[in-house]
């Protein structure tokens, strides 16, 4: 089955490091976005089957652009990638419709095994 | 000043430090800093708002950045602060302070954090408005990072 991810991150080094970890464990990145309202543009456009969201980003943060992609699509998979695992934070995304919240620094295998779940919800 | 505000960035500094970049690092003595003298050449900010707020900042010379960076990069060896080198630089400010946020948390000080804004100069003064910082170095094989905590709790 192929599972297309779309990143969201302000942080190239992030981006590119998720991206490496995704490659290797056999998901197709799609597309990058570096703060919430590219992360809506992109999501209306590549269609991507999960997102990664990073939560402190200027422009727009990735609590907000979680906010308009479920109400874009209630069924929409969106994994909180973010350094904040306040607790706050993480009670805010989930009750928003985040599908998990993984708190940085992370393992790869975090990261595999997350995506894993969240595609076969 | 609290001691309390400053050693949970310390704390997550060490940490952080030994699990994205697979570094050991040993804490040198806590210092207040000479609201005189100047930064790192290399330095990594968040503002810090909430129950707590003011500035953390993380301060390196020019090769400890790199050879940081380098072992957070897989090795890659950093020539210039790019994007990517830059990035990674902020990110692990992101990280260390958004770690160090969530023992604040417990601690009965919630804070939000700002992203991350690099600056890279020589001798360079930064201001904390007032705000008395105190400084802690982290030793490691990569050379000195240095960690300035200016907080103060706010008054409501």
């Amino acid at each position: 089955m192929s599972c297309n991810i779309l990143i969201v991150d302000d942080a190239a080094f992030m981006r590119a490091t998720l991206k490496d970890v995704m490659t290797k464990g056999g998901f197709e990145v799609v597309g990058e976005a570096v703060n919430g309202k590219e992360a809506i543009d992109k999501y209306k456009t590549l269609k991507p089957d999960i997102v990664t969201m990073d939560i402190t980003m200027p422009e727009m943060d990735g609590l907000e652009a979680l906010k308009a992609i479920v109400s874009l699509n209630a069924d929409a998979k969106v994994i909180m990638v973010s350094a904040i695992g306040q607790q706050a934070n993480v009670l805010q995304a989930v009750k928003t419709g985040a599908k998990d919240f993984i708190v940085k620094p992370f393992q790869p295998d975090r990261i595999i095994d997350a995506l894993t779940k969240v595609a076969a919800m | 000043m609290k001691v309390e505000y400053v050693n949970p960035f310390i704390e997550s500094a060490a940490e952080v430090l030994e699990e994205i970049a697979n570094l050991k690092t040993e804490r040198g003595s806590l210092k207040l800093k000479d609201a005189n003298s100047p930064f790192r050449d290399v330095n990594a900010i968040l503002g810090v708002i909430g129950q707590v707020h003011g500035q953390v900042i993380y301060g390196f010379d020019e090769p400890t950045a790199k050879s940081i960076v380098s072992r957070m990069m897989m090795g890659a060896e950093i020539i210039e602060f790019d994007e990517m080198a830059r990035s990674a630089l902020g990110e692990l400010g992101n990280i260390i302070s958004g770690k160090a946020s969530v023992s604040l948390e417990s601690a009965g000080y919630p804070i939000e954090l700002s992203p991350p804004t690099l600056v890279m100069a020589q001798n360079v003064r930064i201001s904390s408005m007032n705000i008395p910082m105190i400084v802690v170095p982290l030793e490691s094989e990569c050379g000195t990072m240095n960690i300035y905590v200016g907080l103060e709790e706010s008054s409501d």
